[in-house]
């Protein structure tokens, strides 16, 4: 099993009438990797995941999960599949344990020590109603409901989203955990520090396309700045402009606003040169990073 | 897997099943208990019945039905609308919402992670619409054999169980097609109001096929209004080919649901 891919799209494409949400995905994960799938809202990241748990139905091409075709086998793909929900929603009359029983029975049964163990790890109340829990808490229930039967494949939709910066580094704590035993790990994301932290390659989807597919410490390298400096004297914008990796420099009065990537170094020696104010520094978004490899159309599939 | 998603249903739902067995089951003891008074005033009222045009009378009584009869006046007050008007509702309204209200409520995507077949999961939450109107029609059966001699009552028990089965099927045939609809669909709304709109017309239908003879032939053919024996259940008994057609619609309608839940993609 360690060297045949976990799941494997081929040209998976949907169609909503006549819009196109996926367009001809092609994917391979490999087996016990945390793998993030970006993208910005609406790219497809859900279209695709609900493909794959058969809650919709691929217009062209095919995947497995496990070897298993995800239309044909789609019992027992969801049988070994871990999932989250992006926009979770639990039955509100229910507490906590009365849900998790309910989803486990439908399981076959889950051993109710690890998911005591697993609402410890969260400080999840299972005794609460669903109803009455936060946003933070109902997405708890989600992850419990997701890694308690301790899956071979974990499908997470934006697990962390609404989890404040504890949580999500418990969270992504298990997570690891899960990848240490050998479980496979699917989770989108619009946040790109957040798979620089998690993930150890990522796919980049844009309008239902992957445009890439990377390591993510390749990733983190074209991951770009935006230096915003105030300085106190008139300075020129190409001494800036000359310096590797800045591909941007746009000057109004005393401040330049300096688009770099890879290292700063250079820039904020050469900074250091005038007196400057004040200077902020901020990840250029996502999407820049998203224009980049559309424009260039690096699909440098693996 | 043992009937999990059946017995939830029942569970989240159990309020609404007591509620209505309860109310079936005062209603049908404040009938019972009006009837010595009716039937002490019976002059009065066969005279103000025999003043009705016949069609009328048929309609609401049933052709030949002696309305002071125990059959004639429990048919009359509880079998020709109250009681199927109950049951019509639980079972729209419980049609409706199983199966469509999980994709609306977004719990859906949870639910069918879970390795469980779509068509078993149609099934058990049919199940869950179903058994409710058996039991309020058992709960009907029930206090009107055990109270109804006390006040004068007495009638076939054999006959009135098949009389509540009948509208139990009835209530059971438009629970099923509000649920082919919403399932279909993902609206328990369309499911609930196309089958509630239905079920008016079927039952105008069947009062003007009472009234108008050249509508007799078609409405009565047509009309599951007509099938369950209407007024006259109690009186004249229910005709085997119309307890089929009731026995019939809900399970084709169920085999329909399967097929169309199976390859829907679920509205996120």
């Amino acid at each position: 099993m360690a060297s045949s891919p976990a799941i494997v799209l081929e040209g998976l494409t949907k169609d909503y009438g006549v819009k196109r949400a996926l367009d001809g995905v092609d994917l391979e994960l490999r087996s016990g990797e945390i793998f993030g799938y970006l993208g910005s809202n609406g790219a497809g990241k859900t279209t695709t995941i609900r493909c794959l748990l058969g809650l919709i139905r691929p217009t062209a091409g095919r995947a497995t999960v496990l070897g298993l075709d995800i239309e044909d086998d789609s019992i027992e793909v969801r049988r070994r599949t871990g999932y989250l929900p992006g926009d979770l929603r639990l039955y509100p009359r229910l507490t906590a344990r009365q849900l998790l029983d309910y989803l486990g029975r439908l399981r076959g049964g889950v051993p109710v020590a690890r998911v005591e163990e697993l609402a410890r790890r969260l400080e999840c109340d299972l005794g609460m109603r669903c109803g009455a829990m936060s946003h933070g808490n109902r997405q708890k229930v989600g992850i419990i409901q997701a890694l308690m039967h301790d899956p071979a494949v974990l499908i997470l939709d934006e697990p962390t989203a609404t989890l404040d910066p504890l949580m999500q580094r418990i969270v992504h704590d298990l997570i690891r955990e899960a990848r240490d035993r050998g479980t496979t790990v699917f989770v989108s994301s619009h946040d790109l520090p957040e798979v620089a932290r998690l993930c150890d390659r990522a796919g980049i989807l844009r309008q239902g396309r992957i445009v890439a597919v990377q390591d993510v410490s390749e990733l983190a390298q074209q991951g770009r700045h935006m230096l915003t400096i105030e300085f106190l004297e008139p300075v020129e914008p190409e001494v800036f402009e000359r310096i590797p990796g800045v591909s941007q420099v746009t000057a109004s009065d005393q401040t330049l606003t300096i688009t770099a990537s890879g290292d700063l170094d250079a820039v904020v020696k050469a900074a250091a040169r005038f007196r400057v104010h004040a200077l902020r520094s901020a990840e250029v978004d996502l999407d820049e990073v998203f224009r980049d490899y559309y424009r260039s159309g690096a699909a440098d599939a693996p | 897997m043992h009937l999990d998603v059946f017995r939830r249903e029942l569970a989240d739902h159990r309020r609404s099943l007591i509620g209505c067995a309860v109310g079936a089951v005062l209603l049908g003891s404040m009938y019972i208990f009006f009837y010595p008074t009716i039937k002490s005033s019976g002059a009065g009222v066969e005279q103000l019945l025999n003043a009705m045009p016949k069609g009328f009378r048929d309609a609401f009584i049933g052709a030949g039905v002696d309305y002071l009869s125990p059959s004639g006046y429990l048919g009359t007050e509880l079998f020709s609308i109250i009681v199927p008007a109950l049951l019509l509702v639980m079972g729209v309204l419980a049609g409706g919402r199983a199966l469509a209200g999980e994709e609306q409520n977004g719990t859906i995507d949870l639910l069918l992670s879970t390795p469980i077949r779509r068509a078993r999961l149609t099934v058990e939450k049919a199940g869950g619409v179903l058994l409710p109107l058996f039991v309020v029609a058992a709960a009907i059966w029930v206090v009107i054999a055990v109270i109804g001699p006390s006040q004068g009552l007495s009638l076939s028990l054999g006959r009135l169980a098949v009389a509540v089965l009948a509208v139990a099927l009835l209530g059971a045939g438009f629970g099923m097609l509000a649920f082919l609809v919403s399932s279909a669909t993902g609206s328990a709304g369309l499911g609930g109001g196309s089958a509630a709109a239905l079920a008016v017309a079927m039952y105008a239908l069947n009062i003007f096929g009472s009234l108008v003879p050249a509508l007799t032939g078609f409405a009565d053919a047509v009309s599951p209004f007509h099938w369950d024996g209407g007024s006259g259940a109690l009186a004249n008994g229910v005709a085997w080919s119309g307890l089929l057609l009731l026995i019939a619609c809900p399970i084709v309608l169920l085999g329909l649901s399967i097929a169309a839940y199976e390859r829907r993609d679920l509205t996120a």
